[in-house]
């Protein structure tokens, strides 16, 4: 066995500069910012032609508008606002929470696509976010009301619900009461 | 901006321009900051059993007690005047108060007048309270004999079955609506000539 010769040889050293590296690195690190600002940019974009999955929110342009203004309107009617504007957040998180399964069930299916389907998660992401905001703005009116502030929200959002249901069968009957006399001059027609 | 103005001596809002839905928004708030407005808190207190007005609940059972002695004696025109006073009534609790107790305080009524309009021949009145009734409390089978049976005497035979169908199919074993089906199912069979 012949004996081993050593494996390094000498190589002839380049010398590079100190700066080398740096601008290697500071290549790399450049090219990765650019690439994450631009692809945020396009994300955003995405997000803003996205069609909303609900109408403006009234309530809360009521609010905000309100707050805005001057004179300052009386604080219990900014509450009230506050408080409609939380009924409201809460109605639209009930119904995304309602459909979340069967959406979620649809889009696995492959029923659904996947614009609709990112169209929804933005809209629970949306939802989330007002009532963590809704929660902070109570706090500013008085200190320790936002443990009480969402209970009475939803109280506020299903008695409204009540409310317009109960409220609408006045206009139904005499809907009814005209249907009635139509089937009956029919029957009579029939008959004679 | 939406257009809409703020009062500062009555603390109301109103609409000054054309814009769809905006209406029924600014009613709405307008209602709510006169319920916080006339409350003593400087915040509505949580839903709960104590926070729910007990003066108004012992008022409204007042005018149910004397409606229903009304529908007894037989004057059920008198006595739908009442109720409908009476649900006015519990309508225009604040809203912030709990939701539970206000449905159920409503739906006696409801449940009331439906009967009375029944019993005073006017079915239209009685199929409205009782869909009324059917979508606050769609699990209880009385409320689709209910309806049942005013759409039966409105001559609507295959409506009036699937209601009593729906209404069996919370309560299988329903006496009196297995009752009412055999008799509406007999009467489609006259109808149509099988009898």
């Amino acid at each position: 066995m012949a004996e081993e010769e050593p494996i390094i040889e000498d190589m002839p050293l380049q010398k590079i500069s100190v700066f080398t590296p740096i601008i290697y690195v500071s290549i790399v690190i450049g090219a990765l910012i650019l690439f994450s600002i631009f692809y945020r940019r396009k994300r955003i974009a995405k997000l803003q032609v996205m069609k909303p999955f609900f109408p403006p929110d009234l309530p809360k342009e009521i609010y905000l508008q309100l707050k805005d203004q001057d004179p300052k309107p009386d604080e219990k009617v900014l509450k009230a606002a506050l408080i409609r504007r939380g009924a409201e957040a809460i109605r639209r998180l009930l119904k995304l929470r309602e459909n979340n399964q069967y959406i979620t069930l649809l889009y696995q299916k492959g029923s659904i696509g996947d614009e609709f389907f990112d169209r929804f998660k933005l809209a629970l992401k949306i939802q989330e976010l007002e009532i963590q905001e809704l929660v902070q703005e109570a706090e500013t009116y008085k200190q320790g009301w936002a443990p009480t502030f969402m209970p009475v929200c939803q109280e506020v959002t299903l008695n409204e619900a009540l409310r317009r249901r109960v409220n609408a069968i006045e206009d139904r009957k005499e809907q009814l009461a005209k249907e009635w006399e139509l089937y009956q001059e029919i029957e009579a027609s029939i008959t004679n | 901006m939406l257009p809409f103005s703020y009062d500062v001596s009555s603390k109301k809002l109103k609409v000054t321009g054309d814009y769809a839905d905006l209406e029924y928004d600014i009613q709405q708030l307008n209602t709510l900051s006169g319920e916080i407005l006339a409350n003593k808190a400087d915040v509505p207190s949580p839903p709960s059993k104590e926070s729910f007005d007990k003066k108004l609940s012992h008022m409204a059972q007042k005018l149910h007690e004397s409606a229903v002695s009304n529908i007894k004696t037989g004057k059920y025109p008198e006595a739908i005047k009442l109720l409908t006073t009476g649900l006015e009534m519990v309508n225009r609790r604040p809203k912030y108060e709990s939701f539970q107790m206000t449905l159920s305080e409503m739906t006696i009524f409801i449940v009331t007048r439906a009967d009375a309009y029944m019993m005073n021949g006017d079915f239209e009145g009685a199929f409205n309270d009782a869909d009324l009734l059917v979508t606050l409390l769609p699990s209880i089978p009385d409320n689709y004999i209910r309806r049942g049976v005013a759409l039966f005497k409105m001559g609507r035979y295959v409506d009036a079955k699937n209601n009593f169908e729906r209404g069996l199919s919370f309560d299988p074993d329903n006496a009196k609506l297995k009752k009412e089906l055999d008799f509406v199912l007999k009467k489609i069979d006259e109808e149509n000539g099988e009898l």
